[in-house]
This record gives structure tokens, C-alpha cells and sequence, in this order.
């Protein structure tokens, strides 16, 4: 019997320790290490936003399961800035062990197969699915974010139609830049100007180099001194560029790349 | 003395087998030559007939299986980008791989593709069409329950509670190579140890309802079917199912079985189904290695250590350590000491598992069920770091080690006698 009680009374302080501790307000950026693909989850503990799913499989899970407390299962907004498999991909694990509030798409419409197929299973569990477009924006306790792209008058490809975002989160600039190209690039600074102002930001298109363009980058070096991170993993598409690795090598911004480093978290 | 002819004709039968899969057909012209020799139906008559009829039947179950749908036999865990099922195609097994966002596939379904073939992998492109399980509403709600498991509770705690209770693979890498690398891959791979102890929850539960002797012992046969298709048709728990059946029907009947012929009986049906299933499945190997080995070496041990449960876990142990070395080159030597700490909380956790699927929509206290299996699955993880240690052994020293194993059984069990006070 006093076995049993010892038992009981170790248990519980555990248990309330484990709880207490994960009440504490804690908040923070994490760009997700999800092989070749993009993933970032931003997280309040009341409130938490994916950026993007990575590919299919459950690496993003695993992740998820690293850095959100076991008893919540349920994550308030999904965006998936556009739909290519390497950043939708790994909704497909997520809903079948997630709950979700939210998904948010950008506004073009693709008949891609396994896109459509995601949309139905979104459907079929009922989860609202909203299109977001520039102007929009999503304020919570923590964060704001507002979209940048894509403007009403639409690009031609879905990589162009990215949802970018820039947030504020913790008196630090984020901008979530999708898989955009120079194009886009060259119309965010136009259109935003001293808007752009970051802290950190995703490093366009795992790397590639058609993004990234020297005005871009000079452009963000120029308001401020930002800190790229580059989500990549094992790919055939010679990302990250070595083109672009120079860019950011001459003009000194220093940079984090997932493949090669891990996860990137900021708090 | 049915029973010993009964034995030895099993035994020649999967001689026959065996031979025939390692040496060329001829050798089996020799045997039937033989049997012209004989003119009364001697003991030796039979034991070369069924030794022909073993060779005879692999060839004749290699030629039944040549069409070309390809049929589903399980679900292994996933590689990084693709679902991956074990698939038999021709009378030989494949890996199928399958993107994820397609609707999953059951064991036993059967499928006609378009794809490409590299190796041992198959890629599809197209499935032009498909026919449908026999056993799919059990398997449409299983995944029911997997999908509840799921939502409900964390990465790892439903993980373990699927691999725990039903055998389901776990998806995640890193604990599952944890498990392998621990030593307790059995638990989650369903031994036998997971259904006796499932049968035995069912008798003690069974034991309050108001039904017969001989209906209870058929709803538990009817109970043990169900789970093996609910277990995916895995090599262990069939296994352990086929002794576990035959077992109740002696309780049934009242005269029990020897021992030995319990598991041939085995071994031959499994044979009967598919005969290459002894000879390529592991799984397979190493339960039936380790029953063997609890059945026969656990008194030696139980005369040194004086405790049940320890001898058993070392007698297993033992016993398929040698063909685990052989093929995989490494074992874990605290094996031992994880399995003594490990197995008395897994029927705990198989309760607890069950409360978690009954209770699951009580939403902030389910999430208490979440502790347990978090701290086993971290103490697992800290097993898997005990030490390794690697070594390559040639084939014929694995081979007479389990001669020397099989003598001594030999040596002590040549006078088995039926022990009429069995109980289980």
C-alpha cells in the first residue's frame, strides 16, 4: 500500500510538473527540417500557424510531435502557398493525426490530381478552406501577418502565385517567401518598398537561381541586415544554387540551410 | 504411436520441401525410384512418399501461382516518399510501392497494373482494376479504430498502442529502429506473447459471462481468427495462433497433444498455405526458433537462475541469437536485461491501450493515457543505446550450433509422454 502511494504521489508531481511547464507561455519560429520541401511552424501556446507541409511523408509529423506538447492535437490555421507536392505533401499525414481550424490556399485555381484529391479530403473532414490574396491579414495575440502576394491581377505560374508573408512576431520581421521568382521579387519591391523591412527571411524557391535576385537581395540587405534560411533536403534540382550561395556570400548575408544544419528556431 | 507417424511424416513432408527449394528437382527422382523397393506399407514407404509429396507440392504451388495480378500481402512501413507493401506476384514477393495520397490497399486485395519492375520493387503508374478482399469490412474497421488512435493521441503513444495491441507497423524510423535495436522488436511485431496475453484477458472476462464451457472455447477460436486478419496475416502471430487454436480444441476434445507434434502441426500448415513461407519469411524463423527454445531450453536455465520468467526470456534469447547474428550481423547483449524489465509492464500497457480506444472521446482526461507509453517509448529510446556488438559467423557454424541444440532436445525429449494435467 505505501508502495502504491509512493507511486501515486511520484506520478502526479511528474505529470503536474509536465503540464505546469507547458503552460508557461512559450513562443517561437521553427523552419522545419522536412528533407526537400518547406515547413514552418509558427507557434504561441495558444495558438499555432504552418507555413507550408513539406513533402509526403511524416517528417513533418515527427517534427510537429518534437516541438508541440503530446495533448494538443489540433493546429489552428494550415497555408499552403501554393500548390506543388513539396509543400502540400505532408497535409496528407498531417490530417489524419491533426486537427485543423483552418486551411488557407492562395487564389488560383489548379486541376493538378493530388491537389484536387487533398482538396476533397479537406471537404470530407469538413475543414474550411478560405483563398487569401494581398492586402489580406491574420492577426492573433502574437503575431501579425500580413500577405503580400499574390495580387489581384494573378501571375501565370502557380510558383509566381506563392502566398508570401511577411510577420511580425516577438518585435522581429519574417518574411515567408513560398517558391516566388525574380519576377516576383522585382514586383514586391516595387509595390512594398520600405515595407520589406526583415529580420529573417525564407530564402525564395529552396535556393534556386532564378530567385534570389541580386536587386532583391541587395534590397533587403539595404533596409536592414537579414538572415536567410534555406529549406532544402536531398533533390535533383541543384538546390541550392551555388549562383545564389554566391549572391548571398558577396553581399554578406549569412545564412542557415535545414539539409545540412537541422531545424532553425527563433524565440 | 498415430502420433509419431503422425510426426515423422510432417517432418519428411517439410524435408521435402526444404530440399527441393536448396538442390536441383533429379533428387527427387531417386526418392520415388526408392519407393518401388517396397512392397509392404512400412514406416520408411510413407516417410520417402510424403518427403516426394513435399518436393512435389512446392513445384506444384509454384506453377498454381503464375497469373498476373499481383496480391496484396501486407503493409510495411513506409519508405520517406512512398507507402510500401509487401506484394506476391507470380509466386514470388515484391515491394510495392505507392504514393500516399492514394486510397490505401488491405491485404489480400488483388490488382492488375501498369508500372515498372526494378529488381525486387515494383513502381505503379496505372491500377486498371482491382478486386476486392474478403476480409475488407474487418479490415474498413480496423482503420476505423487506427484513425481514432490516431486523432486522439500523440506521434508516439499511438504508435505503440497500434503495435502493441494489433501488430500494426510503426511508421515512425526512429522508434521502430529503436525497438530493433533494443532487442524488443517482438512486442510491437506481435509475438505470441501479446495474444496469450489478449486470450487470457478473454478468459478471465469470459469467466463472469453465462455461456457454456465449449461455446467459450469457440467464441475464443472465433476471436483468435479475427485477429489475425486484424494483424495483418503477420508470420508471428499466425504462429501463435495455430498453437493457441490447436491448444483450445485439445480443451475442447480433452486430450491434449504432444508437444512435438504441436508444433509441426504448425509448421505444416503454415507450409500447407505457402511453403516458401519457412524457408524466406524471418518472422516466421524466429518465433518458431524461439517457442522452441522456451518450450525446450527453458529448464536448463530455470535450474540455474530459479526464476520462470528470466529463464524463458534467456532461453529465446538463445535460441535465436545465432540465426539473428547470421543474418543481420549484430545483436544487442542487454537484450536480456530490457526484455526482464519491459515484459511484465506490456499487459499493462495493452489495458491501457484498450481504455484508450474505448474512452477516447472524454477529452482532457484521455490525454493522461498519453504518460505511460511517452515514458516507455523514452525508455526504449534509452535501451537502444546499450551497445551493440557485430559479428559475421560463416553459415555451417550457425548450422551445427543448431544441431548441437537440436541433440540435446533430441537427447532429452526422446521419451515425451503426453502430461495429461496440462493446463494453459
Amino acid at each position: 500500500m505505501k508502495k502504491l502511494i509512493l507511486i501515486l504521489v511520484i506520478s502526479n508531481i511528474t505529470l503536474f510538473w509536465y503540464i505546469l511547464s507547458n503552460l508557461i507561455e512559450k513562443s517561437f519560429v521553427a523552419f522545419l527540417d522536412v528533407g526537400q520541401g518547406s515547413s514552418v511552424l509558427i507557434y504561441n501556446h495558444k495558438f499555432q500557424i504552418l507555413y507550408d507541409a513539406g513533402p509526403p511523408g511524416f517528417k513533418v509529423i515527427n517534427k510537429l510531435n518534437k516541438y508541440m506538447p503530446f495533448y494538443d492535437k489540433y493546429i489552428d490555421v494550415v497555408i499552403i502557398s501554393h500548390p506543388d507536392k513539396d509543400h502540400y505533401g505532408g497535409l496528407f499525414s498531417i490530417i489524419e493525426r491533426y486537427k485543423l481550424g483552418l486551411v488557407i490556399i492562395n487564389p488560383q485555381i489548379v486541376s493538378e490530381s493530388t491537389y484536387q484529391k487533398l482538396i476533397k479530403k479537406l471537404i470530407e473532414r469538413e475543414i474550411p478552406i478560405i483563398a487569401l490574396k494581398q492586402g489580406d491579414k491574420i492577426i492573433t495575440d502574437k503575431e501579425e501577418l500580413y500577405i503580400l502576394n499574390p495580387p489581384n491581377q494573378l501571375f501565370k505560374t502557380d510558383n509566381q502565385n506563392s502566398l508570401v508573408i511577411k510577420m511580425i512576431k516577438n518585435n522581429k520581421n519574417f518574411l515567408l517567401s513560398g517558391d516566388i521568382d525574380h519576377k516576383v521579387e522585382k514586383y514586391l519591391i516595387k509595390k512594398f518598398g520600405q515595407n520589406l523591412t526583415v529580420d529573417y527571411f525564407l530564402v525564395p524557391h529552396h535556393g534556386s537561381r532564378y530567385s534570389s535576385s541580386d536587386e532583391f537581395l541587395s534590397f533587403l540587405q539595404y533596409l536592414s541586415d537579414p538572415f536567410g534560411i534555406i529549406q532544402v533536403g536531398d533533390n535533383n534540382y541543384g538546390h541550392p544554387h551555388k549562383e545564389t550561395l554566391f549572391r548571398l556570400n558577396k553581399l554578406g548575408i549569412s545564412y542557415w540551410r535545414t539539409d545540412l544544419n537541422g531545424d532553425f528556431l527563433i524565440y | 504411436m498415430l502420433a509419431n507417424y503422425f510426426f515423422f511424416c510432417s517432418l519428411f513432408f517439410l524435408l521435402g520441401i526444404i530440399f527441393n527449394y536448396y538442390f536441383s528437382h533429379f533428387w527427387f527422382y531417386f526418392a520415388f525410384l526408392a519407393l518401388f523397393f517396397f512392397k509392404k506399407l512400412t514406416l520408411v514407404f510413407l516417410l520417402l512418399l510424403s518427403f516426394f509429396f513435399g518436393g512435389l507440392y512446392l513445384n506444384f504451388f509454384n506453377e498454381l501461382q503464375k497469373d498476373n495480378w499481383i496480391t496484396i500481402i501486407r503493409e510495411l512501413p513506409p519508405s520517406e516518399k512512398r507507402k510500401k507493401y509487401l506484394v506476391s506476384f507470380n509466386g514470388q514477393n515484391y515491394f510495392f510501392y505507392y504514393p500516399f495520397y492514394e486510397e490505401s490497399l488491405y491485404p489480400y486485395d488483388k490488382i492488375l497494373i501498369e508500372g515498372r519492375f526494378l529488381e525486387n520493387k515494383i513502381f505503379p503508374e496505372k491500377i486498371k482494376s482491382k478486386k476486392v478482399s474478403p476480409f475488407r469490412k474487418i479490415y474498413l474497421f480496423k482503420e476505423k479504430i487506427n484513425n481514432t488512435i490516431k486523432e486522439n493521441y500523440s506521434f508516439y503513444t499511438s504508435e505503440i498502442i497500434k503495435g502493441i495491441l494489433y501488430g500494426e507497423e510503426i511508421v515512425d524510423k526512429e522508434l521502430r529502429s529503436n525497438f530493433q535495436k533494443s532487442g524488443l522488436s517482438h512486442l510491437t511485431a506481435m509475438s505470441g506473447y501479446n495474444l496469450v496475453i489478449l486470450s487470457a484477458l478473454w478468459l478471465r472476462l469470459s469467466s463472469f459471462l453465462p455461456v457454456n464451457f465449449l461455446y467459450k472455447n469457440l467464441i475464443s477460436l472465433f476471436l483468435i481468427i479475427i485477429f489475425v486478419i486484424f494483424a495483418n496475416f503477420q508470420s508471428s502471430v499466425i504462429r501463435a495462433a495455430l498453437m493457441v487454436g490447436v491448444l483450445i480444441l485439445a480443451k475442447i476434445i480433452g486430450r491434449p497433444p504432444l508437444t512435438r507434434n504441436l508444433i509441426i502441426f504448425t509448421a505444416l500448415i503454415i507450409s500447407l498455405f505457402n511453403p516458401k513461407a519457412l524457408l524466406e519469411d524471418i518472422g516466421f524463423q524466429l518465433s518458431f526458433l524461439a517457442t522452441m527454445g522456451i518450450i525446450y531450453l527453458a529448464n536448463i536455465f530455470e535450474k540455474i537462475f530459479k526464476s520462470k520468467m528470466l529463464s524463458e526470456i534467456m532461453a529465446a534469447q538463445c535460441a535465436v541469437m545465432p540465426l539473428i547474428l547470421y543474418k543481420f550481423g549484430n545483436f544487442n547483449p542487454f537484450a536480456i536485461i530490457s526484455n526482464l524489465i519491459i515484459l511484465p509492464t506490456v499487459p499493462f500497457l495493452m489495458i491501457l491501450g484498450l481504455l484508450a480506444i474505448i474512452f477516447y472521446a472524454f477529452y482532457p482526461f484521455n490525454q493522461l493515457i498519453n504518460i505511460p507509453f511517452e515514458v516507455f517509448a523514452q525508455i526504449i529510446s534509452l535501451f537502444s543505446t546499450f551497445p551493440q556488438f557485430y559479428l559475421s559467423l560463416p553459415w555451417w557454424f550457425i548450422f551445427s550450433i543448431y544441431l548441437i541444440m537440436l541433440y540435446y532436445i533430441y537427447q532429452n525429449q526422446k521419451n515425451e509422454k503426453i502430461d495429461f494435467n496440462f493446463s494453459y
